[in-house]
């Protein structure tokens, strides 16, 4: 045991501080860290994600993760992969990163950021631990100009409330960045008045009373049954519908905040736009 | 056998028994009324739906009938199922402790329901579910009542009762683990606690009519079960064909609990508290029980269903849990009745 740890001690000593050189080998422990590393990190030099991100109904870059290994989250397969650089989430377990630490691996922790500031943030302080500050400031840019022509499609006008439904009535509240987003494009997110803090559920009456003018469904794996699933196909609902259709947007996108969060703005937009212009005619 | 449990007599016949089917009846009305009127913490009182009615007609008749009406009408509809089964179960088993919870029907019919739905069997279609719990608790009721035969001792069939729940609880986990949708496993809560939360009437139309089929097949054993209180073989004397009347109560119970489960999930303890509370009241006939007990199950069920909504937790309370509080002091009582009229 001494001797490991000595010869790991000796290791580190040889090879210096891990900031100072640009990571190689860099693993990737939580969906959203890993969605973050793979849109900035340099080609080749990630190893490894999270077995989540390969799926694509729960990650939107599951695309860029053909010949990664996958991980679950645990130390023993990440030490196995010899990492220079890991990224964590705020849902990696705590035992897990205890270990890589007490072992001298870099560890870096990413949170899920709750503002427009904290996506600015996050991103510059990922970018900068990859060594990639160019491609974290280019990414900020298209996001900031996206979110610009957001603002100026919207121009001050109001379309009126919106419920955001995930199974089993789980909905968005405030505060969340998914939130803010809405309020940008002119949408009352109607789960701030029923109270459910930054997530929660409401009960299917409840949907009916407050009548939001818009409703988005996540679809999460919709053609697996469940009974979570059921409750946004239930008839009630269809049927308060009538004529309104609703909007589906990919949970997925709506996770981890960044350039997803703005696919899932224009989307929305899209869809609002479309039926203002049917109602018009 | 428990004689102060089963003992037969003369009275409580005509008037007094039209007049217990009465007051249960109204009790039944009477709780599905304020069922209807019954939302998530008390909200939907008569006042805040007239108010509703007044300002939004159409969200008010959605709110109504598409969510209030199928939860009343399932809560009646299941209940007066489980009561129904229990009596038949007692009556035909001469077991004051047989009930579709405590024989493992229910739990077998989940796992029957939970196979069909989360795997898309036949399309996972909205009348495939049930008929997964008909077959499901099929295999439990003929196990047992095939066995009941050679369990003379009361409490043999409840320990067998016990293997198949334990059995099928297993497998329902298993198949709620190894089903695709990532929500099944959390889903568990559902099946082995049961609620009527959120169901529709699409539910109604598919589970309802397997109830009634069940009802009937029940129904058809009375006669049989006052002949069986005086012994198997003088039941076969009087004229009875038992094998025939047991494969009338695989079939009731199949249907209706199958059904019922399958919609509702497992709701525990019904069928044994029910029969029990109204036995003493129908002069101890099983015949007689069987209306009335079918109307008590319908109106205990309303009444545990109005206090889930009521009861403030942060998620609504599962209706099993209440039954579960309700039945399991029944059940000690009646263990030690047995073990009084045993020694």
């Amino acid at each position: 045991m001494n001797m490991t740890r000595l010869f790991i001690l000796s290791f580190m000593l040889i090879s210096g501080p891990a900031d100072a050189v640009v990571p190689r080998r860099i693993v990737s422990m939580n969906l959203c860290a890993d969605q973050m590393v793979l849109q900035l990190a340099a080609p080749d030099t990630v190893v490894s994600v999270s077995f989540l991100t390969a799926d694509p109904e729960e990650s939107p870059v599951a695309h860029l993760t053909e010949g990664l290994n996958l991980n679950a989250g645990q130390a023993e397969e990440v030490v196995a992969l010899d990492p220079d650089l890991i990224v964590t989430g705020r849902y990696t377990t705590t035992a897990a990163k205890i270990l890589l630490r007490s072992l001298d691996y870099p560890v870096i922790e990413v949170d899920v950021p709750l503002t427009f500031a904290a996506v600015r943030a996050t991103y510059l302080a990922l970018g900068a631990a990859l060594g990639r500050t160019s491609q974290a400031e280019q990414l900020l840019d298209t996001l900031d100009r996206r979110f610009a022509a957001l603002d100026r499609r919207v121009g001050g006008s109001r379309f009126g409330s919106m419920l955001i439904l995930d199974a089993n009535g789980f909905t968005v509240g405030r505060p969340s960045l998914v939130d803010q987003v809405l309020s940008r494009i002119g949408l009352i997110n109607i789960a701030v008045q029923l109270d459910v803090g930054d997530f929660g559920q409401v009960t299917m009456e409840a949907v009916l009373i407050a009548k939001p003018d818009h409703l988005v469904r996540m679809a999460y794996r919709t053609n697996a049954p469940s009974l979570a699933n059921l409750t946004l196909s239930h008839p009630a609902l269809v049927k308060y519908l009538g004529t309104k259709e609703t909007i589906s947007v990919p949970q997925s996108w709506l996770n981890c905040g960044g350039p997803y969060l703005a696919s899932a703005a224009e989307k929305v937009l899209d869809a609002i736009e479309v039926r203002q212009q049917a109602s018009e005619q | 056998m428990s004689s102060a449990i089963f003992k037969v007599n003369s009275t409580g016949r005509g008037r007094p028994q039209a007049i217990l089917l009465s007051v249960l009846a109204v009790m039944v009305v009477v709780l599905s009324v304020v069922s209807l009127f019954t939302g998530r913490l008390g909200f939907g009182g008569i006042a805040d739906l007239l108010t509703l009615r007044a300002a939004d007609p159409e969200t008010f008749r959605i709110l109504l009938i598409e969510i209030r009406l199928p939860r009343t009408f399932l809560a009646l509809t299941v209940g007066a199922t489980l009561g129904l089964s229990g009596a038949v179960l007692q009556g035909l088993l001469r077991n004051p402790l047989a009930e579709p919870f405590i024989l493992g029907a229910s739990s077998s019919a989940a796992l029957g329901a939970v196979i069909v739905f989360y795997f898309g069997i036949a399309g996972g279609s909205a009348l495939a579910t049930p008929l997964g719990g008909v077959a499901g608790a099929m295999v439990a009721t003929a196990l047992l009542l095939s066995l009941g035969g050679r369990m003379q001792e009361p409490l043999t069939l409840i320990l067998a009762g016990v293997a198949i729940n334990a059995l099928a609880a297993a497998l329902t986990s298993l198949a709620l683990n190894l089903a695709p949708s990532p929500y099944a496993a959390l889903e568990i809560v559902f099946w082995i606690l049961g609620s009527f939360a959120d169901r529709s009437l699409e539910h109604v139309v598919f589970a309802v009519p397997l109830m009634v089929i069940g009802w009937v097949l029940l129904f058809s054993t009375w006669r049989c079960l006052d002949a069986l209180t005086l012994g198997e073989d003088a039941a076969a004397s009087l004229g009875f064909n038992l094998a025939a009347i047991k494969i009338r109560a695989i079939l009731g119970c199949a249907f209706a609990v199958g059904a019922a489960v399958a919609t509702t999930g497992v709701i525990s303890f019904v069928g044994l508290v029910v029969p029990h509370i109204l036995r003493p009241l129908v002069g101890y006939r099983p015949s007689r029980l069987l209306p009335s007990s079918m109307l008590g199950g319908a109106a205990l069920m309303l009444a545990a269903d109005i206090g889930v909504r009521l009861i403030d937790t942060q998620l609504e309370l599962k209706i099993g849990v209440l039954t579960a509080l309700i039945g399991t002091p029944f059940f000690f009582h009646l263990l030690l009745v047995i073990r009084r009229s045993g020694s």
